[in-house]
C-alpha cells in the first residue's frame, strides 16, 4: 500500500478542483446547512454556503456524476460492467482511506473502523465477514454481481447523501417506478472533467486517487464525453504511466479492464448483431408499410364460402381480433418507449434490447396491420387513422433504418448525422399524436354503428 | 414560468385536444352533428342519397346490443322494400327461412337477414343488386341433399353456382317471368307478337283524346297579370290538364278552385305551386316517385333529423346553447330533391345542377308527356344505352306513333320500358318507380316485351349486355337456354 490516507478524499473546492481532507461529519453539517439556507435565507446564501463549505466527492462518486446524461444518472441493475468499474472504485476508496490492502494473491481489512458512507462500510464489513481469503479480482465480480448488495443504488444513495445529487422519484403510468439522481450543483461535473483533463494531459506527477479516476474513467469509457479524439491520442502514453503508478489502482484496473475486455467483446459482439437485425427489421418493415400504402388490397374472393381471407376482411370477430391484436401491439410499443427512455426495467434487458424489441414490435405492428386491412385504407376517418399510422411507422422504420445501419451507410459513404436520426423519430412522434382520438373514434362507429 | 416545463404543457396540450376530438365526435355520435365523415365506406347506389338521415337504416338505439341493432337494421329494410318483394312474389322469403325446419341453413347463409347477403358501406364487395355475397352463394343450399339442383335437373348436372343468377336464369327474389310453366307457356311465340302494341299505353293515350269536358282559352280562370302571357296560357289550353278540366286555379290557387275561399283569385294566387299540388290529383305517381331513385329522397321512411333542440331542453340547456353550436350538432337534413350531379350513373354535365321533382319532366302548363317520356330522360341521362335509343327501332315507332303514322301504343319511348303504364283501380296510371321493372331487368318482360316481343326472343336480348348498350338495335348474341331446359323437363315428367 504506497498511498498515504491523506490522499483519499478528492474535494473540489471553489470550482477549482483543490483536493482536500474533510471529516465525515462535514458532510452531513454541509447539508444541513444548505438546506436551511434554501428554506429560509434564500438561493443566494446556499450558494454562497456552498463555495464556503467545500464539496468532498470519493472516486466512486466522481465516477457516477460522469454517468450522468441528460435524463439524470439512471439505477441500471445488469450493467454488469458499470457495476465493475463501480466495485473497483469503492475498493480503491477504501484503499487510499486505509481501510484495505491488496497483493497479488488477496486482498485484506486493515482497519475496521466504519467510514460514516453506506457504500464503504457494507463493502468493509462484507470484506471482513469473508472468511477465507480472496483476490481483488474476486471481490471485483463479487461486488458487482452481488443481490444483497447493490451496488449501483447505494453508490448512488451515498451521493445523494453528500448533496451532490437529488433523488427524484417518478410514478410512470400508475406501473413503473422511475429513480433519478440529478446534480444539484453542474459546476461539480465540470470540475471533475477538467481536473481529469489535467491530470491525462499534463506532465505533473499527479495523487494516486487523481490517477485511479483517470483510469477509471478509461477504463468506463468516458475518456472521449471530456477529451477530443486527438487529446485521446495523444495522452495514450501518460495514460500507460498512470496504471502504472498505484498497486491497488494497477491491480483494480486490470481486473477491471479484463472484465471490460470481455464484456465489452460481448456487449460489442451483442450490440453489433442487435444493430444489424435492427436495421434489417426496419428495411423490411418501412418496405411492407410503404406497400400497405401504394399497393392495391389484397381482394376477397369471389367464391362463396369460409376461406381464410374472407374470414380476415369480412368477419367481424377476426376483425376484431386483428384490430385489438394491433392496438396491443402498438401500447406494448408505447411502453417500451417508456422503458427506454427512462431506462426501465434494465434487469429483463439493456437499452438496445429493449430498442430492437421496440423495432420488431414496429414490424409486427405492420404485419398485423395487413392483416387487419389487407392494404385497405378505409374511407373517411378511417382512412386518416391509415395514413397516420402507416405514416408514423414508415417514419420509425426509416428511424430504425438510420439507427441501425448506421455503421453500413457509412461505410457505403452516407454519414448518418445527429439531425438526421432525430427527423424520422420527430415525424414518428408527431404522427402518433393523433391516433388515439382516431383510434376511439374508430372503434366507437364499429360498435355504435 | 410558474415552474411548468414545455414538457408538462405539451402533453396536456394534446391529451386535451384529444379528449376534446373525442367528445366532438362523441356527440355527433349521439346527439346530432353530421355523420358523413364518420361513414366507413360508399353508401350503395340510391341509398347515398339518404345516407345522412342514418336513423333510417340504423334504427337502433345507439347502445343497444349487436343483435338488437342488427334486427332493427332489418326491420329498416323490409320498410321500405316490403311492398316491391311481395309484389314481385319473393321466391326466399323470410317467412319460409324463419321456420326451425330450416335451421340447418341458417349457418351457411342466414336467409332471415337481409343484411346476409345485403351489407352496407362495403363497395368492395357491392355487385349487382347491392348484393355483398360472391354471387355462387346459390351453393349455400342447393349443393347437398333433396336441395340438389345438379341431381333433380338433369340439365344443371354439368352447371357451377356461379351461373344461377346468369340474366334469363334465376333471381333470388323475383321469378316472375323465370318458373318453368310460365317459360313452357310461353315457349313457342315469335320475336314478334302479331299486334305489336302497348295496350295499356294506347288506352291510356287514347284517355288522353278524349275532348268531352275539355276547358277552353277563354275558360282560364287566374289573375290578369297570368292570363297576359299567351305562351303559357297556349300550352295549358293545349294539355292533358284543359282536356280533363283542370283549370288554373286548380294548381295555383286550390282555394277557390275546391270553393273553400270566396277570395279574388289574386289575394290566394301561388305563382310556383309546391309539389304538393300535383301529388292532390296524382297521388298514385307521387308514392312511386317516391320509391324510385327519383324521388327516394322524399320518402316518407326516411328518418328526421335528430331532435337537438328536444334534447337541450330535456337538460334546461337549451336558451343557454349558442346558436352556432346548436348548428354545429345538427343533423343534416335530407334535401328533398337530388340533383343530377348527385347521381351515380352517367349524366349529362350540362345538366348537373338540374333537381328531380315533377317540373323536371312534365312541364306544368303542356304537361306535354311525349317531352316527359323521351325528352327529359334524355336531358340528363349520358350512358351508352340513353345515347343509343335515337338509333334504335324503338324510336323510330316512337316518332312515328307521335307523328300519327302509326297506331297508339306502337312507339317505345323511354318510359314504355322504364315507367309502365298500370292499371290501378279502373284508371290507368304510370308507375314512377323506374327501378319496379328495371332490375333485375327479367321484371320488365311481363309488364313490357311481351306485349310485342316472344318470350325466347326477350330473354336473349336482356341477356345480352353490348346489345342493351345497343338500345336493341340488331339482335342478340346471347341465347339462353331456359326455355329449352324447362320444355325437356316438362317431357321428362310426361315420360315419368
Amino acid at each position: 500500500m504506497d498511498c498515504a490516507p491523506e490522499a483519499f478524499n478528492t474535494t473540489i473546492e471553489n470550482g477549482q478542483g483543490r483536493k482536500q481532507r474533510q471529516s465525515k461529519e462535514t458532510t452531513g453539517l454541509r447539508k444541513e446547512i444548505v438546506f436551511v439556507f434554501k428554506a429560509f435565507l434564500g438561493k443566494i446564501f446556499a450558494v454562497l454556503v456552498k463555495h464556503i463549505i467545500p464539496l468532498m466527492l470519493t472516486i466512486t462518486d466522481n465516477i457516477l456524476l460522469l454517468l450522468e446524461n441528460e435524463d439524470g444518472i439512471f439505477v441500471a441493475d445488469q450493467n454488469e460492467y458499470i457495476n465493475s468499474v463501480l466495485a473497483g472504485a469503492v475498493l480503491l476508496d477504501l484503499s487510499l482511506s486505509g481501510r484495505i490492502d491488496t497483493d497479488l494473491n488477496s486482498l485484506i481489512v486493515l482497519d475496521e473502523t466504519p467510514m460514516g458512507n453506506v457504500l464503504m462500510d457494507r463493502v468493509l464489513s462484507e470484506i471482513n465477514a469473508h472468511s477465507k481469503s480472496a483476490d481483488t479480482e474476486h471481490w471485483i465480480e463479487t461486488l458487482a454481481s452481488s443481490r444483497s448488495l447493490p451496488i449501483q443504488e447505494l453508490a448512488l444513495a451515498s451521493l445523494a447523501q453528500s448533496g451532490a445529487v437529488e433523488q427524484k422519484d417518478r410514478n410512470i403510468l400508475w406501473l413503473f417506478r422511475s429513480r433519478t439522481f440529478q446534480t444539484t450543483d453542474l459546476d461539480s461535473k465540470e470540475d471533475i472533467k477538467v481536473q481529469i483533463k489535467d491530470v491525462v494531459l499534463s506532465d505533473n506527477i499527479p495523487n494516486p486517487a487523481d490517477a485511479a479516476i483517470a483510469c477509471l474513467v478509461d477504463a468506463c469509457g468516458l475518456l472521449p464525453e471530456i477529451l477530443s479524439d486527438s487529446q485521446i491520442k495523444q495522452c495514450q502514453p501518460r495514460m500507460k504511466i498512470l496504471r502504472r503508478l498505484d498497486l491497488i489502482g494497477r491491480e483494480v484496473i486490470n481486473r477491471i479492464a479484463s472484465i471490460e475486455r470481455r464484456q465489452i467483446l460481448k456487449i460489442r459482439a451483442q450490440t453489433a448483431r442487435r444493430q444489424k437485425a435492427n436495421f434489417v427489421l426496419s428495411i423490411i418493415g418501412c418496405l411492407f408499410a410503404v406497400a400497405t400504402l401504394l399497393s392495391p388490397r389484397v381482394p376477397i374472393p369471389n367464391q362463396f364460402g369460409p376461406t381464410l381471407l374472407e374470414y380476415l376482411w369480412n368477419d367481424s370477430l377476426w376483425q376484431q381480433w386483428t384490430g385489438y391484436l394491433l392496438l396491443g401491439f402498438t401500447l406494448v410499443g408505447l411502453l417500451i418507449v417508456i422503458v427506454l427512455k427512462n431506462r426501465l426495467l434494465t434487469r429483463f434487458g439493456n437499452y438496445s434490447t429493449w430498442q430492437l424489441t421496440h423495432i420488431l414490435l414496429g414490424f409486427v405492428c405492420v404485419l398485423t396491420l395487413f392483416l387487419h386491412t389487407g392494404f385497405r385504407l378505409g374511407a373517411n376517418l378511417n382512412t386518416a387513422l391509415m395514413l397516420f399510422y402507416l405514416v408514423a411507422l414508415i417514419a420509425g422504420a426509416l428511424a430504425g433504418i438510420l439507427i441501425g445501419g448506421s455503421s453500413e451507410l457509412r461505410k457505403w459513404g452516407v454519414p448518418v448525422t445527429k439531425k438526421m436520426r432525430m427527423a424520422p423519430v420527430k415525424t414518428h412522434i408527431v404522427f402518433l399524436l393523433p391516433l388515439p382520438a382516431l383510434l376511439v373514434v374508430h372503434i366507437l362507429i364499429v360498435y355504435l354503428y | 414560468m410558474l415552474g411548468i416545463s414545455k414538457k408538462f404543457i405539451f402533453i396536456w396540450s394534446w391529451f386535451l385536444v384529444t379528449l376534446i376530438a373525442i367528445v366532438i365526435v362523441g356527440v355527433w355520435m349521439t346527439v346530432g352533428g353530421n355523420r358523413e365523415l364518420l361513414l366507413v365506406g360508399q353508401t350503395t347506389d340510391a341509398h347515398h342519397q339518404i345516407e345522412v338521415a342514418c336513423e333510417t337504416c340504423h334504427k337502433a338505439p345507439i347502445f343497444s346490443r349487436p343483435a338488437a341493432a342488427v334486427k332493427a337494421m332489418n326491420k329498416a329494410c323490409r320498410t321500405c322494400h316490403e311492398d316491391e318483394l311481395a309484389k314481385s312474389d319473393d321466391s326466399h322469403p323470410r317467412k319460409k327461412f324463419r321456420n326451425p325446419r330450416m335451421a340447418q341453413f341458417w349457418d351457411k347463409l342466414d336467409a332471415r337477414l337481409c343484411t346476409t347477403c345485403h351489407t352496407e358501406h362495403r363497395p368492395e364487395i357491392t355487385r349487382e343488386s347491392a348484393v355483398t355475397v360472391a354471387m355462387n352463394f346459390c351453393i349455400a343450399c342447393h349443393s347437398e341433399g333433396d336441395q340438389d339442383v345438379r341431381l333433380i335437373r338433369t340439365s344443371h348436372a354439368d352447371l357451377s353456382f356461379d351461373t344461377c343468377a346468369s340474366s334469363g336464369c334465376h333471381n333470388y327474389h323475383d321469378n316472375r317471368v323465370l318458373y318453368s310453366d310460365f317459360l313452357v307457356k310461353h315457349a313457342q311465340t315469335d320475336w314478334l307478337t302479331q299486334r305489336p302494341v302497348h295496350e295499356l299505353t294506347r288506352q291510356a293515350r287514347l284517355a288522353y283524346n278524349s275532348e268531352d269536358e275539355r276547358l277552353m282559352h277563354h275558360d282560364a280562370q287566374a289573375p290578369s297579370a297570368a292570363l297576359s302571357n299567351p305562351a303559357i296560357l297556349r300550352d295549358w289550353a293545349d294539355s292533358a290538364h284543359a282536356i280533363n278540366a283542370i283549370n288554373c286555379t286548380s294548381c295555383h290557387a286550390p282555394a277557390i278552385a275546391n270553393g273553400s275561399d270566396s277570395a279574388g283569385v289574386e289575394t290566394v294566387w301561388e305563382d310556383k305551386p309546391s309539389q304538393k299540388i300535383c301529388a292532390d290529383c296524382h297521388k298514385f305517381e307521387q308514392n312511386t316517385f317516391r320509391k324510385g331513385r327519383h324521388g327516394m329522397r322524399q320518402h316518407p321512411k326516411i328518418a328526421n333529423p335528430r331532435d337537438i333542440d328536444g334534447k337541450l331542453n330535456s337538460y334546461g340547456l337549451a336558451h343557454i346553447t349558442p346558436s352556432f353550436i346548436k348548428e354545429w350538432f345538427s343533423d343534416p337534413a335530407v334535401p328533398m330533391y337530388m340533383t343530377v350531379a348527385e347521381a351515380r350513373l352517367p349524366m349529362r354535365s350540362e345538366a348537373a345542377d338540374l333537381s328531380v321533382g315533377c317540373g323536371s319532366c312534365h312541364d306544368p302548363h303542356s304537361v306535354n308527356v311525349a317531352y316527359a317520356a323521351v325528352d327529359a330522360c334524355l336531358t340528363c341521362h349520358d350512358d351508352m344505352h340513353s345515347e343509343a335509343y335515337r338509333k334504335s327501332p324503338h324510336y323510330t315507332l316512337w316518332l312515328a306513333e307521335v307523328a300519327g303514322e302509326a297506331s297508339l301504343g306502337t312507339g317505345v319511348s323511354c318510359a314504355t320500358c322504364h315507367m309502365a303504364k298500370v292499371e290501378r283501380r279502373g284508371n290507368l296510371v304510370t308507375d314512377h318507380n323506374q327501378n319496379d321493372i328495371l332490375r333485375p331487368n327479367e321484371k320488365m318482360i311481363r309488364p313490357v316485351c311481351l306485349d310485342c316481343h316472344g318470350l325466347k326472343f326477350a330473354l336473349d336480348s336482356l341477356a345480352d349486355d353490348e346489345l342493351i348498350k345497343r338500345n336493341f338495335r340488331g339482335r342478340a348474341d346471347v341465347h339462353v337456354e331456359s326455355i329449352e331446359w324447362a320444355l325437356l323437363r316438362e317431357r321428362e315428367k310426361q315420360d315419368d
